[in-house]
């Protein structure tokens, strides 16, 4: 089946090919989902969205892009909201501890997060990683996660970010520098 | 740095993937839409007809010289060989 084809049979609503495009993406969306919220439910929640979202809005898609930019898009999109809302709840949850209320607040915890991707020999050091990756800024995390973890090239990236090339080029080399030092930190404070 | 090199993708749990497809939309109905250029066509043909209806109309009673009753001078081509033929 072409391209077109695939994209023409969803617009009709087949079933089977829902399907297909299901086993395609699905673990493509939950991964770059679970990379950039490093948290498992938050990240099923969102790979349900997303696919309700193409679902909907699939006779919409006007082919100017590859379907998989589409679908990564949706899902960056939809994953930063999340995590802008959890930062909202945070700062909220600080100024009402600040007034004595408490709140419950769904946000990252220090708790280590190890990707079930990453080989056993790596796992502590990707869990530090993923520390550190967690207070880079929106736009160098998302570009760095998806590049490292989905394997995605910088002109895959500025599409979906809706960046040019240079920009992606910039956030990697940004993303790095700020990794290394928070590394750097992170090995001074606990090897000595 | 590089401990997430090569690293494998996290898969959905299976359970959340049935949930999606039973969340896959029903086909939509078939809708039977006329394109505008067929709209077009069909106007075309209709205006020629009438065109055509009125183009008759006024050369038959350029040739009959009346403008009184088209249809007997009409009638009166085709059954002529009826005397009592009243309209």
């Amino acid at each position: 089946m072409t391209k077109e084809n695939f994209i023409d049979r969803l617009k009709e609503g087949d079933q089977h090919t829902y399907r297909e495009l299901l086993s395609q993406f699905s673990d493509r969306v939950f991964n770059s989902a679970f990379s950039l919220l490093q948290h498992q439910e938050d990240a099923e929640d969102i790979t349900q969205e997303v696919f309700t979202e193409v679902f909907k809005s699939i006779h919409r898609f006007r082919e100017q892009s590859k379907l998989s930019t589409w679908i990564y898009r949706i899902t960056v999109t939809k994953s930063l909201e999340l995590l802008r809302s959890h930062k909202r709840e945070k700062r909220s949850g600080i100024i009402l501890s600040l007034f004595g209320k408490e709140q419950q607040i769904n946000v990252s915890s220090n708790d280590p997060f190890y990707h079930p991707g990453v080989s056993l020999e790596n796992k502590e050091m990707a869990a530090v990683l993923f520390n550190a990756i967690q207070r880079l800024p929106l736009n160098q995390r998302t570009a760095f996660t998806l590049h490292k973890l989905e394997n995605l090239s910088y002109a895959e990236l500025a599409e979906i970010m809706g960046v040019s090339i240079s920009s992606v080029e910039s956030l990697l080399f940004r993303a790095k520098k700020k990794l290394r030092e928070l590394l750097e930190e992170y090995y001074e404070q606990n090897l000595k | 740095m590089e401990s997430l090199d090569g690293a494998g993708r996290a898969g959905l749990n299976p359970f959340i993937r049935e949930k999606i497809l039973q969340n896959v939309p029903s086909p939509l109905p078939e809708i039977n839409s006329i394109k505008l250029s067929q709209v077009w066509k069909i106007a075309v043909v209709i205006i020629l007809l009438i065109s055509l209806n009125i183009f008759t109309l006024i050369h038959l009673q350029r040739s009959t010289g009346t403008f009184q009753n088209p249809v007997k001078s009409v009638a009166s081509e085709y059954f002529s060989f009826i005397d009592t033929f009243n309209f």
